[in-house]
């Protein structure tokens, strides 16, 4: 019992990390339909975005977001047009080795750049403790935390009050029927994908003080985002949280009470059970899973 | 009958043209590669275990260089074929691709013992030696292949040196008799991991140590580690022996800092993990104090035969100039590898076929101490470096850097914060 607060702190901590991966990855996954395999090695990009501000420029990675948002939403732009939109529409498993292919050459090009050295990003806080109710949170971490709860807020505003949110959702569940509605689906897909990568690209920025920085790093979090996200429902930024929290407790409480060895095989049974009962995954959209796949 | 064209005539004097010009390049060719042993060398360069095929890659070179410059192997030059393997399939498939299309007729490698194992399957299938500098998994020499070597000593080596450092003079710094000495292992849950822990494991049932808890984990899933942790402050081992890899180990040590894991010592084996440079440098002060079992980082040159020690100095001076980093672990493990593969050459005069290599190799006997890294070599039947040949080392992070502190007569400099002084005092 004696454990219980801390492991309760370190779940919702690991969960704020994985739902700062999974959001980005429920818009492309779930408005787009694009297994984008890519997801992790743009998680990687923006860990060493985050170390090399840090060194060159002294800049920390929370003030780095100012670089790092533009940033990514540039280079999304840049991806979707050069990579993903001429794969719209064609064979899933034209768009599977499309985005596996990319992220190859990122994991590449990362290795060539920057050698397979694991890297920290060491801040002069960074190990600083935060004592909540007799559990202790590193600040990075609680700031990630709270980061992610921002984001999924906003998304989940986002989507579900404005005029783009509500036409995003429309094209994640019949791309067909938002055309006839006059809705620009194209564009549709353009700012999921954008809005997508640039969630990751926080996540990364975010997540460089607490984990070591390497070519493959984001192999390490991308499966566990992908179950995430169908878990919690594809296209719901509220669904990706509360998913991420799952596994997240899974993860922790399991390892602790049943051995760190099960703690796949424990998350993996609920999302077996959760995909059995819900195929659209807790939050969404019932049927949308079914569409353009 | 029937005449020839002059257009015909232009036509087989052009392929007859051909056909010489192909002949003359092929002799030439092989002429050229008369002069060459080719080896095939298969490392992860890509992939999460990179850093360390790298390094290793890196001082496998340098020691073909330095072979080259001293006259190469009965006047031939030593020449490399590399392939990247980042998994088990590539390891496998690469080994086959060197042996049928670039006509190797020796392989060396691999780094990890995920690779190893496929590797060697290939090389023993195509009746081609297979030349192992560094994994440890305690499979590799018990298949009954006749021509695979390995030159590193194996898992059960690394968990017998682990126990034998705590029985010799571990226990005795932390004044705690060996019958009440908790310890605690946590292990990844590869080959590496599990051979080396349960070796440790049996030793230590052996000497009555009592061992607390017994903890496996998947490295490349792993994200957090607040349940082993908390359950360590819990039982409260006086010493951690731990097999991971780098990025598990630097998140371990960490978070073991956060949640304020007390423990008297921790300790790990190979050139990964509390033992990789990547550690100390991720870890910055934290770093002081872990023990890594390893190759030496500095060896106290009484200790080694006189050629040896200089020889030792001469490779660190050249790959730290080279590299821009410290001569250690992977790349020593590729060095002395490479350096008594060179002996057994010498032996058979460059012939790779696999009865003279294996004759050869067996009939080395050098002690301890005479050999790089302060090894000996006798190679046992099924082509295992005898693990009480292959000299290892405890090191110690001080000051930013390993540092060898036992066995004493090996030491360079005095073991330190034993037991491991509190987070808070650090």
């Amino acid at each position: 019992m004696e454990a219980l607060p801390q492991l309760i702190a370190s779940a919702i901590v690991l969960g704020g990390i994985y739902a700062l991966v999974s959001i980005g990855l429920t818009l492309i996954f779930g408005v787009m339909r694009v297994v984008n395999f890519a997801h992790g090695e743009f998680l990687m990009l923006s860990m060493y975005l985050a170390i090399g501000l840090f060194a060159a420029f002294d800049l920390d990675p929370y003030r780095g977001l100012s670089v790092a948002i533009p940033l990514s939403l540039l280079f999304g732009a840049l991806v979707y047009y050069a990579v993903v939109r001429p794969v719209i529409g064609r064979a899933h498993v034209v768009q599977i080795f499309t985005t596996l292919g990319l992220s190859i050459v990122l994991q590449n090009v990362a290795l060539l750049l920057w050698t397979a050295n694991f890297r920290q990003l060491r801040l002069p806080y960074g190990d600083r403790v935060v004592a909540i109710a007799g559990a202790a949170v590193t600040l990075p971490q609680l700031i990630a935390f709270a980061v992610a709860a921002a984001f999924t807020i906003v998304l989940f505003g986002w989507l579900r009050f404005t005029y783009l949110g509500k036409a995003m959702r429309a094209t994640a569940q019949d791309p067909k029927a938002a055309t006839l509605m006059g809705i620009d689906t194209g564009k549709m897909l353009l700012i999921a994908f954008v809005i997508g990568t640039m969630c990751v690209g926080v996540a990364g920025m975010l997540m460089a003080p607490l984990f070591s920085t390497y070519p493959t790093v984001g192999l390490q979090f991308v499966l566990v985002a992908f179950v995430v996200v169908v878990l919690g429902g594809l296209g719901s930024a509220v669904g990706a949280l509360l998913g991420a929290l799952i596994v997240a407790f899974l993860d922790v409480m399991g390892g602790f009470y049943v051995g760190t060895a099960w703690k796949e095989v424990l998350y993996f049974v609920v999302f077996i059970v959760v995909l059995l009962v819900r195929p659209a995954g807790l939050f969404g959209q019932r049927g949308a899973e079914e569409l353009g796949v | 009958m029937r005449t020839t064209t002059a257009r015909e005539c232009r036509l087989l004097r052009a392929i007859a043209l051909c056909v010489f010009v192909a002949g003359a390049w092929t002799l030439s060719s092989d002429g050229a590669c008369q002069n060459q042993i080719k080896i095939g060398v298969l490392e992860p360069l890509s992939g999460p275990i990179a850093g360390e095929g790298r390094r290793q890659l890196n001082g496998m070179e340098l020691a073909r260089d330095l072979i080259n410059e001293r006259g190469g192997i009965a006047g031939k030059q030593l020449a490399w074929v590399v392939a990247d393997v980042p998994d088990a399939t590539a390891a496998a498939n690469e080994a086959s691709r060197l042996i049928s299309q670039e006509g190797v007729k020796l392989l060396t490698g691999t780094f990890s013992s995920s690779l190893c194992v496929p590797a060697s399957e290939v090389a023993a299938r195509n009746n081609v030696v297979y030349w192992e500098v560094s994994c440890v998994d305690p499979r590799f020499s018990t298949r009954g292949y006749k021509n695979t070597f390995r030159t590193e000593i194996d898992a059960n080596g690394f968990g017998w040196y682990n126990i034998e450092f705590v029985r010799e003079t571990l226990h005795q710094k932390l004044g705690i008799e060996l019958k009440n000495l908790k310890v605690a292992f946590l292990s990844e849950d590869s080959s590496y991991g599990q051979g080396t822990t349960e070796a440790a494991k049996k030793r230590a049932q052996e000497l009555s140590i009592p061992i607390v808890s017994v903890d496996f984990y998947n490295r490349n899933t792993m994200t957090d580690f607040t349940p082993i942790i908390l359950k360590l402050k819990a039982l409260r081992p006086d010493v951690i022996i731990a097999s991971a890899y780098t990025n598990d180990a630097i998140l371990f040590w960490k978070q073991a800092k956060q949640l304020d894991l007390e423990v008297k010592a921790i300790l790990s084996a190979g050139a990964v993990g509390f033992g990789s440079p990547d550690f100390g440098k991720s870890s910055g002060k934290s770093a002081e104090g872990p023990f890594a079992l390893l190759e030496p980082a500095g060896l106290n040159p009484k200790a080694v035969a006189k050629d040896v020690a200089a020889l030792e100095a001469e490779i660190a001076k050249r790959y730290e100039a080279k590299y821009n980093e410290k001569y250690g672990g992977s790349a020593q493990l590729g060095v002395a590898g490479i350096w008594i593969l060179a002996e057994v050459l010498r032996k058979t005069g460059g012939d790779l076929s696999p009865e003279k290599i294996r004759s050869a190799a067996l009939s080395l006997d050098i002690p301890v101490g005479g050999m790089l890294n302060g090894w000996g070599v006798k190679f046992r039947e099924d082509g295992q470096n005898a693990n009480e040949r292959v000299q290892h080392y405890m090191l110690q992070w001080q000051d930013g850097r390993l540092v060898t502190v036992w066995p004493e007569r090996f030491a360079v400099a005095p073991m330190k914060y034993v037991p491991l002084p509190k987070w808070s005092e650090r």
